[in-house]
């Protein structure tokens, strides 16, 4: 995944309102897919439809021009890119909400966003930060809308 | 026809709803051992030492490999097919998620699912007809019985053929 790093970037000074930087996959190929599903386990028919992710005949019959994404692939890749592009190692995202509402096919880049939507200090230290987070293929509308809480450690 | 196997199909997901059930029985991952880790790890982009290297991620004061979060996903295939039974006409598709994350992941750990029905719904949608809605609450715990995820995951189901008339 490619973000557009801002030099000295820090989540922990963001402000409320603020944007994070994108970050973006693709152009998307079959391999990218697998790699997540052979992870998850093998795939195949009988494991919960997954051919339509690889096979452009099973998307077909499944009422679709080709093969696409999976929703739960966008949500784990925000997750890493919280805890890791935007804050650090020890950066934890505790909740996510996403809501998938549009394709992602092969040959598609998937742009990851996020905006600052509040943020607050916990007893221990640790910056709370709610974050609304969109993915965006192109110029149509968001393919998946959601929010993140990010909770990000003490300073040293 | 396919429209009766979906009616079917929700209506035995709502007999279901309430009871307590071991979400992908058999087809999970319940031990996180580190090369599953690490494949999980690839599966999702991620190449950073701390994922891959037990000294780095040490060097960081983590006591293993670092194990992305949504590893839960490998120990409950699924929310809730199986147990509802998804007839051959019908496609599924994850159409929304929740997740809560309470605790760490690590190497060693060994992860458990329990999952429950928690709504049944219908909705149209212009693109695929008429759709059936499934949430399902998953709970994920480790060998310390400790809670360290949830999710609240939206099952979409749709007869293929009404789909593929639509195209």
């Amino acid at each position: 995944m490619n973000v557009d790093t801002e030099d000295g970037f820090e989540l922990r000074l963001t402000e409320v309102g603020d944007e994070l930087p994108t970050a973006s996959l693709g152009p998307l190929r079959i391999e990218h897919f697998c790699r997540y599903m052979f992870a998850c386990g093998v795939p195949g028919p009988e494991r919960d439809g997954g051919d339509v992710h690889y096979d452009m005949w099973a998307a077909a019959r499944a009422g679709f021009n080709d093969v696409f994404d999976m929703g739960a692939w966008r949500t784990a890749l925000f997750v890493e890119l919280a805890e890791n592009q935007w804050g650090g190692p020890h950066t934890r995202v505790t909740r996510i909400r996403n809501r998938y509402g549009g394709m992602v096919y092969r040959d598609d880049t998937l742009r990851f966003c996020g905006r600052v939507t509040a943020k607050e200090t916990a007893g221990d230290g640790s910056l709370v930060i709610d974050v609304d987070i969109w993915n965006e293929t192109g110029s149509g509308p968001p393919v998946t809308t959601g929010e993140m809480t990010i909770r990000v450690p003490p300073a040293g | 026809m396919s429209m009766t196997a979906l009616r079917e199909t929700l209506e035995r997901a709502r007999s279901l709803m309430g009871q307590r059930y071991t979400p992908g029985e058999g087809k999970g991952i319940s031990e996180i051992t580190e090369f599953f880790a690490k494949d999980w790890s690839r599966g999702l982009e991620q190449f950073s030492d701390h994922y891959h290297d037990s000294e780095a991620a040490a060097a960081l004061g983590l006591r293993t490999l670092r194990v992305p979060p949504s590893f839960i996903q490998l120990v409950a295939r699924g929310p809730s097919y199986d147990v509802i039974g998804i007839p051959e006409e019908l496609v599924t598709l994850h159409g929304e998620s929740e997740y809560e994350f309470f605790a760490d992941l690590e190497v060693g750990d060994t992860l458990t699912a329990e999952a429950r029905i928690i709504d049944v719904t219908e909705k149209r949608s212009d693109r695929l007809g008429v759709m059936g809605v499934v949430v399902t609450l998953n709970e994920y715990r480790n060998q310390h019985g400790t809670v360290v995820a949830t999710h609240r995951w939206t099952s979409l189901m749709y007869s293929a053929a009404e789909a593929i008339s639509r195209l």
